[in-house]
C-alpha cells in the first residue's frame, strides 16, 4: 500500500515536475510581457505551480493543465495589479507620489510602449510572440472568443509596428 | 494566424520578456511552499481532531455525572450548615421545590421566630426553645399547600419534632444551633420518605421517627421506605437496581385501580370502593438519580383529613437515595 502511493506520489510529482520544466520559464517571460515585471510575473506563476500541485488530482483529469495554470497565473496578476493600483491611488491621495513612483520598476521604452495597450492586447501580443500560442489557445486563456483575440491582436500589432517603424525612420 | 507573425515585433516583446527564469530554484521554491502548505493543513485537521476527541470525552464524563447523580445526593444529607444549600438544589428537581424554598428561606432568618411561628404550630415552638422546630414544620406546610390532603400532615410533622429537639440539648447556643439543625432537615427529609405512617398504623410511625437521628445518612441502610397518600401507603426499598416495591396497603374504603410498578418507578392509584365517593389518589414514586415522590389526592376534604388521621405526611417529597 505504501508502495503503491509513494508511486503514485512520485508519479504526481513527476507530472507536475515535468510540466513545470516545460513551461516555467514560458509562463514567466510571457507573464513579464503583460504584467512587466519579472519578478511578479515569477510570483505569479509558482502560486500557480502550487495550486496545481495541491489540486493535481483534479487538475491532471483536464484537457489542458498547463491552460489551467496559465489561467491562474495571469488571475494571479490581475489581482496584484488591481491591489496595486488601489494602493497607488491610496498613496497618492496621501500626498506620498514620490513613493508611486519609485516602486515603478525601471522599463524601457518598448516596455513603456506596452504598458500604455490595453491589458487584452498586451496580453494576446505577449502569448502569441513569446509564448506562441494559438489564438485558439490564447481565447482560452483570456476566456474570450477567437474573434475577439484576433482583433485584440491586430490593434496591439498595429501600435508596436508604427513604434518599429518610427524608431527605424529615427 | 500567419497574418499576425512578425519577426520583429516578435524578437522586441522576447527582448521585454528577458532571459529565461531559473527553473530549478523556482521549482525548489515551489516545492517548499507546497510543503507548508501541506504541513499547515495536516495541523489544522490534527487540531480539529485533537479538540473534537476532547470535547466529545468532556461530554461523557458530564453525562457520565449526570446519570450518577450519587454524589449530588450524598451530600444534602450531612448535618453541615453549607449543605442546606445543596439539598436545596438537589431537591429542586423534584416537586419538592416549594419545601425547600421555605427551607432556605427560613435559615438567613433562623434567628426571626415569628417568620415560622404563625405559620406552624405553636407546640413547636412550646417544646423547642430554639426556632428549629418551627423550621420543620413550616417545610411540610409549605408542600402541603399545593396538596388536598396533606393538611393533616402539618399535625404529624409536630411527631418529628421530638427528634430536632432531643438532639439540640447537646447544642450550647440556642441561636445557632436551631439554625443548623432544621437546616439539615433530617426530620424533612427523611420523616416523610423513611417513616411516614400509613393510615392503619399511627403509633409505628412515631417510634421510626425518633429513630433515624442525624447521624445516620440514609444512603447507607436500604430501609425500607413508606410514602403515604389519602388513599393508602407504599412500601418500598431503595437498592443499587432501582426501587423494589416491598407491601402496598390501601386505605379503609378504597381499593388499588392502577399499579406500575419499575425499577425507576412506581405508581399506585387508588380510588374509593363506593360509587358515590369519586375520592382518588396518585402515589408516585420516581427514581431517576435521586428519589422523589408524589401524592396527588383528588376529592378529599382537607380539613376532614387533618381532623381525621395523621395518615399524611407530606404531600410531596423527594428523597435521597
Amino acid at each position: 500500500m505504501d508502495d503503491i502511493t509513494q508511486h503514485s506520489l512520485s508519479a504526481q510529482a513527476t507530472d507536475v515536475t515535468t510540466l513545470f520544466n516545460l513551461h516555467y520559464a514560458r509562463l514567466v517571460r510571457s507573464l513579464t510581457v503583460i504584467c512587466g515585471n519579472p519578478e511578479e510575473a515569477a510570483d505569479a506563476v509558482q502560486e500557480a505551480f502550487v495550486k496545481a500541485h495541491l489540486k493535481w488530482r483534479k487538475i491532471s483529469t483536464y484537457d489542458d493543465p498547463v491552460g489551467w495554470i496559465r489561467r491562474v497565473a495571469i488571475n494571479k496578476v490581475r489581482d496584484s495589479h488591481r491591489s496595486r493600483v488601489r494602493r497607488d491611488r491610496a498613496v497618492e491621495r496621501m500626498g506620498h507620489q514620490t513613493a508611486l513612483t519609485s516602486e515603478q520598476p525601471a522599463i524601457d521604452e518598448v516596455a513603456e510602449l506596452l504598458a500604455t495597450l490595453p491589458k487584452q492586447q498586451r496580453a494576446a501580443a505577449a502569448m502569441f510572440y513569446v509564448e506562441q500560442l494559438s489564438v485558439l489557445e490564447i481565447a482560452e486563456a483570456l476566456e474570450v472568443s477567437e474573434g475577439a483575440v484576433k482583433f485584440h491582436l491586430h490593434q496591439a500589432r498595429q501600435k508596436l509596428r508604427a513604434h518599429i517603424e518610427s524608431r527605424e525612420e529615427m | 494566424m500567419d497574418e499576425f507573425n512578425d519577426s520583429d515585433i516578435s524578437s522586441l516583446l522576447n527582448q521585454v520578456a528577458g532571459s529565461s527564469p531559473d527553473t530549478m530554484m523556482a521549482h525548489k521554491v515551489v516545492l517548499g511552499k507546497v510543503r507548508r502548505v501541506r504541513q499547515r493543513r495536516v495541523a489544522t485537521v490534527s487540531a480539529a481532531a485533537f479538540v473534537m476527541v476532547v470535547s466529545g470525552a468532556v461530554a461523557m464524563v458530564q453525562n457520565s455525572n449526570n446519570r450518577d447523580g450519587v454524589s449530588n445526593i450524598a451530600v444534602p444529607l450531612s448535618p453541615d450548615d453549607s449543605q442546606p444549600v445543596k439539598v436545596a438544589t438537589t431537591l429542586g428537581l423534584s416537586v419538592t421545590t416549594t419545601t425547600i424554598d421555605g427551607a432556605i428561606s427560613i435559615d438567613p432568618i433562623a434567628t426571626d421566630p415569628p417568620v415560622g411561628t404563625p405559620s406552624t404550630q405553636p407546640s413547636s415552638n412550646s417544646t423547642s426553645p430554639s426556632n428549629t422546630s418551627v423550621v420543620i414544620t413550616t417545610t411540610p406546610t409549605n408542600t402541603q399547600a399545593p396538596t388536598n390532603s396533606q393538611g393533616p400532615s402539618i399535625t404529624t410533622t409536630p411527631s418529628n419534632n421530638p427528634a430536632p429537639t432531643t438532639s439540640r440539648p447537646p447544642a450550647s447556643t440556642p441561636v445557632t444551633t436551631p439554625v443548623t439543625t432544621p437546616v439539615t432537615t433530617p426530620p424533612v427529609t427523611k420523616a416523610p420518605i423513611v417513616t411516614s405512617p400509613p393510615v392503619t398504623s399511627p403509633p409505628s410511625t412515631q417510634a421510626p421517627i425518633t429513630q433515624p437521628p442525624l447521624t445516620l445518612p440514609p444512603t447507607t441502610v436500604p430501609d425500607v421506605k413508606t410514602w403515604t397518600c389519602g388513599g393508602g401507603s407504599v412500601k418500598y426499598r431503595v437498592t443499587s437496581n432501582g426501587l423494589v416495591l416491598v407491601e402496598t396497603t390501601s386505605a379503609p374504603g378504597f381499593t388499588i385501580s392502577e399499579n406500575k410498578v419499575r425499577a425507576d418507578e412506581i405508581v399506585m392509584k387508588f380510588v374509593s370502593n363506593s360509587k358515590n365517593d369519586e375520592r382518588k389518589s396518585a402515589l408516585k414514586i420516581k427514581r431517576s438519580g435521586l428519589v422523589s415522590t408524589s401524592c396527588d389526592d383528588e376529592g378529599f376534604d382537607r380539613r376532614s383529613d387533618s381532623e381525621d388521621s395523621e395518615s399524611n405526611d407530606n404531600n410531596e417529597e423527594s428523597a435521597d437515595d
